[in-house]
């Protein structure tokens, strides 16, 4: 009898320890996934541009890669001066204001996005 | 005995139950307080500080000499006179002061809140949790020439710049 209750409580131990451990995995995947995600590239990618269209005076115009950081830009627009990048089929949420007091044109082909500022 | 055994076997088996339901309840709420907490923030409001600061300086500023009639024009709304809009203005807060052989003038517009935000969490030594309040800040100085007058003065921009609004 008492050899079957302490097998019991190892036994008991053992699940806990198996479910900690698989909950604990999970957790870690899940941080790592977060560090190096469609959110972050997302993230870099409306920032770097957002930067550049604040930095841009009437007349420049400049080119995107739609392959970028390893990523791939599926749609970019801008609304409501928000900028929008959807990243790997990722659409954006929350997008980045940009505050550039010229009017902003995009325009895409097969390979490229180009930004076009105006007066 | 029978009876007895399948019992104990059952309220072990419920107690089991139980505690794994405690386990998984307690796993789940640190792995959703982590979940929101946890954040990759990149900050560029300092980036986009120095760029509303070259942008204002070039708006107020042509060829080095500064039209103070503009400016004056526009003591309230500097950022509406250089075309910023309504949505964009609730980010900023710009103060210019223009030092001259007659005094200094100032000149601001937006959220003059940032300033003490700002000074609050620089002077804190436990503000490293509030780096995501922290406004983009950017200070320059310029030596200009008035238009129509032969005197020179010097003109100090300070931009802040506050985290991105929730929509």
């Amino acid at each position: 009898m008492k050899k079957n209750k302490r097998g019991d409580t190892i036994q008991t131990a053992l699940i806990h320890i198996l479910i900690i451990g698989f909950i604990a995995t999970i957790f870690f995947i899940s941080n790592a996934q977060r560090i190096d995600n469609r959110f972050v590239r997302q993230q870099i990618i409306e920032k770097q541009i957002a930067l550049f269209i604040d930095s841009a005076i009437p007349g420049m115009e400049f080119t995107i890669n739609k392959i970028k950081e390893g990523s791939y830009i599926n749609k970019l627009e801008i609304k409501d001066d928000y900028i929008y990048a959807t990243v790997n089929s990722l659409p954006s949420a929350k997008g980045y204001p940009i505050f550039s007091p010229y009017s902003i044109q995009i325009n895409q082909d097969e390979w490229e996005y180009r930004i076009s500022i105006t007066k | 005995m029978k009876n007895k055994k399948a019992e104990t076997a059952v309220s072990e088996g419920m107690q089991m139950m139980y505690r794994i339901f405690l386990v998984l309840m307690v796993a789940f709420i640190i792995l959703g307080i982590s979940g929101t907490i946890y954040r990759n923030y990149i900050d560029v409001r300092t980036v986009e500080a120095g760029i509303l600061n070259k942008k204002i300086f070039e708006c107020f500023v042509q060829d080095n000499v500064i039209d103070m009639i503009n400016l004056k024009n526009n003591e309230n709304t500097i950022l509406d006179f250089c075309g910023y809009s309504e949505i964009e203005i609730e980010r900023f807060f710009v103060q210019i002061r223009i030092t001259n052989n007659t005094g200094t003038e100032t000149y601001q517009q937006g959220d003059s809140g940032s300033v003490w935000i700002l000074d609050t969490i620089q002077a804190s030594q436990k503000a490293n949790n509030f780096e995501y309040y922290e406004p983009g800040y950017s200070s320059t100085t310029y030596n200009v020439t008035i238009k129509n007058s032969a005197n020179s003065a010097e003109i100090n921009i300070q931009t802040y710049i506050n985290e991105e609004t929730k929509r």
